[in-house]
């Protein structure tokens, strides 16, 4: 039986397409060494923009742009700047723009001014070395080290040392714990974090924070939280996995980078990057080596890891004891294959549904 | 033909069927289902169907595909093979679409119509009469379309012969929005103003794809949608069904017959039933990305209704943010915090193919499911009272799979809310989706297959419309059965009861609501007589009343719900 696999691994390849959201520059090359924080390409994107009605404005319905235009697409305009001329009788009239920008695109009786623009910047996001360029679009970034796939999150991503505050997957990140020690980094919490803590955590400017499960009322914080939070498991109040805490607990004081999402609570978007969790190799002298990976998971077997992502034991991790050949009645009365799977010192079944491979 | 293998992909399921003739008549022989295999780790929607085909090749002892894995086609003089092969699919994201239009209540209504007809998800609706709730100048519908990344931008707008520059503007403002948006543009379907056609195409041409197709609205009074919903299906299937991974494999495989949307063969199905029995016939499919609803009557035109964000896994998220949590909450009989359910909900989100393993996670899907169904229903039944009908079809795994069927039979009640005298069907062998595809392969196949094989007779519901006072009786009921005997039941108001009429058997049933109920269309109080078919469950009273209405106190509420589960016999161990 093969199932979808969710990574949470020490020793991974690391590659990580970091994207422009519009053709700009690149300010790396193929090879080189980065850190996480490094701007490896940037772009500026417009952000206002603003209509001419050259029709109006000249008095004509029909325009030959041919005749009256007197700049192009692309051309740079200053405040009051002369871009359309036409005689109109004995008369001429003439169009000037408003305010200073960039001539964005010309229509049939119109002119659109691009009169703002945003610079969009991205880092490196892991440290590594950078693999590939891509066009004016983005680089590619690789290197070994941790990842573990998390299930939702928000704030977006960011890089900071890892630092324990809890003492087990069960316990929740109190307010107690935050302090100016937790400053620039990245709090490894336990099962759950609350609105609270999370706003004294931002006093502290701490960078975020990985904990097992939020509660979705945090994902519309007013004001919103500049402090990123990932969350392992998954929402509601669900402890830690004690198998990615203790992962998560032995990258202590290392720098790690975390993506806070929650992908597919955006409705009928476009898929975005999934909630993650890295620990890229710190830097070696010579060049970074990527470890390989299989092309494809194997099916399960006995003693295979998975992790049960519903019912009672939802997000805890276990191994796979014995694997029925018939379908098993649940508390529900419905049928399902699946495997009985040792939870700690149990062992219970789990149909195949609910469970996913640990890679 | 003498054999033919009916696949269907969905999001979370992708099933096999095998239909072979038998003495003369077409059969369902075997079926096989698996998970779908789009996705992670497999990334290749063939594996799925493989394995499905694999299941009927072990149940039929035969062998149906090449050692190369796809099916041999047409059957060989050695019974390898089938002679047709089709397949219908769900299991693509809808597409993302953008309609732009004049005015709200007509153009940009009649858009709405026809892209529900699809699997689509409305990303931004744009009306110059500026009642779409955006910012209205030209500057921000520029920007929004720049920034809104559609699939397809469906423009409106003018009847025939009408408005024409304000159409005009509607398109130039797309045009700068698509020239400073950057990146593939969209494809464009106009359907609008027919005398704009050449315009159009001056405008929009030069920087998208353009379709034009005849007027959603060619007068106010006159809705043509059929030309739009044509398009619109087109153009999911060219933009995510074929984009689906192993897709062009798959296509291949059915070569005589094209993968088509599964929605389409649903619809068919429901126009056959409709037709052939000629009565009025819903029929329901529950799916993980989508909930359908289908319907057609004597009267009227086959009509299908489908909500992308109405899905019960994939879009459950989607669902959330137009169905209030308190509408789901109210269907538990359980105490738990509105809150709490929201984040097991959410979880459910994140992990749409997964099974509830308690009592309780079952009831919230069970409660999920009906809100999915009365949200799209509100659409294809706006009327109150709305529509009766005589038949209602479930299908999808939230109805199917549960362990039993009065649960599937609640929840199509409690969905649709049927009233006067129903009869209900549960795809039993997940064949409903796939038959409308067979008959294009084979019309009499797909007849008898759905004759014979599609349905799991439920029984019949006899509900009044109307309120009345809680122990009341609210409706008397006379079964005559074939043998002559009789039973009589008094059926206080908001209960249910279940009598007697296994399958295969008749009755003659006599309804006598009180005063201020309806039976049937007209005065209320009036009896009604009809004949009757044996089902399951055989005859559902239900005369919780119409529209069904809900204790505002919690502890009543969860009495009165345990009462309703009590009455159908599902408050089990």
């Amino acid at each position: 039986m093969q199932l979808p696999v969710t990574t949470v691994n020490t020793n991974r390849k690391l590659s990580i397409q970091r994207m422009l959201p519009a053709p700009g520059e690149i300010l790396v090359e193929p090879g080189q060494t980065v850190e996480a924080l490094t701007v490896v390409a940037r772009t500026e994107i417009p952000s206002r923009y603003r209509m001419i009605d050259l029709a109006r404005q000249l008095g004509q319905t029909n325009i030959d742009l041919a005749e009256v235009l007197r700049v192009a697409q692309g051309d740079s305009v200053a405040a009051n700047e002369l871009v359309a001329v036409a005689k109109v009788g004995f008369l001429q009239r003439s169009v000037r723009t408003p305010v200073a920008g960039y001539v964005a695109a010309i229509g049939p009786t119109w002119l659109l001014l691009e009169t703002e623009r945003t610079t969009s910047e991205i880092q490196a996001f892991i440290s590594g070395k950078v693999a590939r360029i891509l066009g004016n679009r983005g680089v590619v970034i690789e290197n070994s080290g941790a990842m573990i796939e998390a299930a939702c999150g928000f704030g977006g991503e960011a890089v900071g040392r890892l630092k324990r505050m809890v003492n087990s997957p069960f316990e929740p990140l109190s307010i107690e714990a935050i302090n100016e020690e937790v400053s620039d980094s990245i709090i490894l919490g336990g099962q759950t974090v609350d609105e609270e803590t999370l706003r004294e955590a931002e006093k502290w400017k701490t960078r975020g924070i990985i904990v097992g499960s939020i509660d979705a009322a945090l994902l519309e914080l007013d004001p919103p939280t500049k402090v990123r939070v990932v969350a392992t498991e998954g929402f509601g109040n669900i402890p830690m996995s004690a198998y990615t805490f203790g992962i998560l607990t032995s990258l202590s004081r290392r720098e790690v980078s975390i993506r806070g999402r929650s992908p597919h609570i955006t409705s009928g978007s476009q898929p975005a990057d999934p909630p993650l969790i890295l620990a890229a190799a710190p830097p070696k002298k010579g060049s970074y080596t990527a470890t390989s990976q299989p092309d494809k998971p194997n099916p399960v077997t006995e003693g295979s890891r998975v992790r049960a992502i519903q019912g009672p034991y939802l997000g805890h991790s276990g191994t796979i004891a014995s694997i029925p050949t018939e379908p098993q009645v649940m508390e529900t009365g419905i049928l399902a294959l699946g495997a009985q799977v040792k939870f700690h010192n149990e062992i219970v079944f789990v149909p195949w549904a609910n469970l996913k491979q640990i890679d | 033909m003498k054999s033919i293998l009916a696949t269907e992909c969905g999001s979370t399921t992708t099933t096999a069927a095998l239909i072979e003739q038998t003495n003369g008549e077409y059969r369902l022989r075997a079926t096989g289902q698996t998970p779908s295999t789009y996705g992670p780790p497999w990334y290749d929607i063939t594996i799925g169907v493989r394995q499905a085909i694999r299941h009927i090749e072990k149940s039929v002892e035969r062998t149906i595909l090449t050692s190369g894995g796809w099916p041999i086609t047409p059957q060989n003089q050695v019974n390898q093979g089938v002679d047709g092969f089709t397949v219908v699919c769900s299991a693509a994201s809808p597409l993302r679409l953008l309609i732009a239009g004049l005015m709200k209540d007509i153009s940009l209504a009649s858009a709405q119509q026809a892209a529900a007809t699809t699997y689509s998800h409305i990303t931004r609706l744009i009306s110059l009469d500026a009642s779409d709730g955006g910012q209205h100048s030209h500057e921000a519908r520029i920007q929004a379309i720049k920034e809104n990344r559609p699939d397809v931008i469906l423009l409106v707008g003018g009847i025939d012969g009408g408005a024409e520059q304000p159409v005009l503007e509607m398109a130039r403002i797309i045009s700068m929005g698509l020239q400073i948006g950057g990146g593939t543009p969209p494809a464009i379907l106009y359907a609008g103003n027919n005398a704009l056609r050449t315009p159009m195409a001056d405008i929009l041409g030069p920087i998208a794809a353009l379709t034009s197709v005849n007027n959603v609205r060619p007068t106010l009074d006159v809705e043509d949608i059929s030309a739009a919903q044509a398009e619109l299906e087109k153009l999911y299937v060219q933009k995510k069904l074929m984009q689906l991974p192993g897709f062009d494999k798959l296509n291949n495989w059915s070569t005589k017959f094209p993968v088509i949307p599964a929605s389409r063969s649903f619809g068919q199905l429901i126009n056959f039933l409709s037709t052939h029995h000629d009565l009025n016939a819903v029929g329901v499919n529950i799916g993980s990305r989508s909930t359908t609803i289908a319907t057609k009557t004597p009267e009227t035109s086959a009509q299908l209704f489908i909500r992308s964000d109405a899905g019960v896994g994939h879009s459950l998220s989607d669902l959330l943010e137009v169905v209030p949590i308190e509408k789901i909450h109210r269907w538990l009989p359980f105490e738990i915090g509105k809150h709490e359910l929201f984040n097991r909900l959410l979880n459910k989100s994140l992990y749409p193919t997964s099974l509830p393993t308690s009592v309780e996670d079952l009831l919230i899907e069970h409660a999920v499911a009906r809100e999915a169904i009365r949200l799209v229903a509100n659409q294809a039944q706006p009327q109150r009272p709305h529509p009766q009908w005589n038949l209602v079809v479930g299908t999808g795994r939230s109805l199917t799979g549960n362990p039993h069927a009065a649960q599937a039979a609640l929840l199509l009640i409690d969905g649709l809310e049927p009233w006067g005298v129903t009869s209900l069907a549960l795809d039993r062998n997940g064949l409903v989706d796939m038959l409308g595809a067979v008959a294009v392969v084979d019309p009499v196949a797909a007849v008898q297959a759905t004759l014979h094989d599609a349905f799991l007779n439920l029984g019949t519901v006899i509900a009044p419309w109307g309120h009345g006072l809680t122990g009341q009786i609210a409706v008397r009921v006379k079964v005559t059965y074939d043998n002559n005997e009789i039973y009589e039941a008094e059926v206080a108001y908001n209960t249910l009861e279940l009598i007697a009429l296994p399958p295969g058997q008749k009755a003659t049933i006599e309804i006598r609501p009180r005063s201020q109920f309806s039976i049937v269309p007209g005065p209320r109080g009036r009896a009604a007589k009809t004949e009757v078919e044996g089902g399951l469950l055989g005859i559902i009273v239900d005369a919780r009343g119409r529209p069904l209405e809900f204790p505002t106190d919690d502890e009543q509420r969860h009495e009165q719900l345990h009462t309703w589960l009590d009455n159908l016999n599902l408050l089990g161990d």
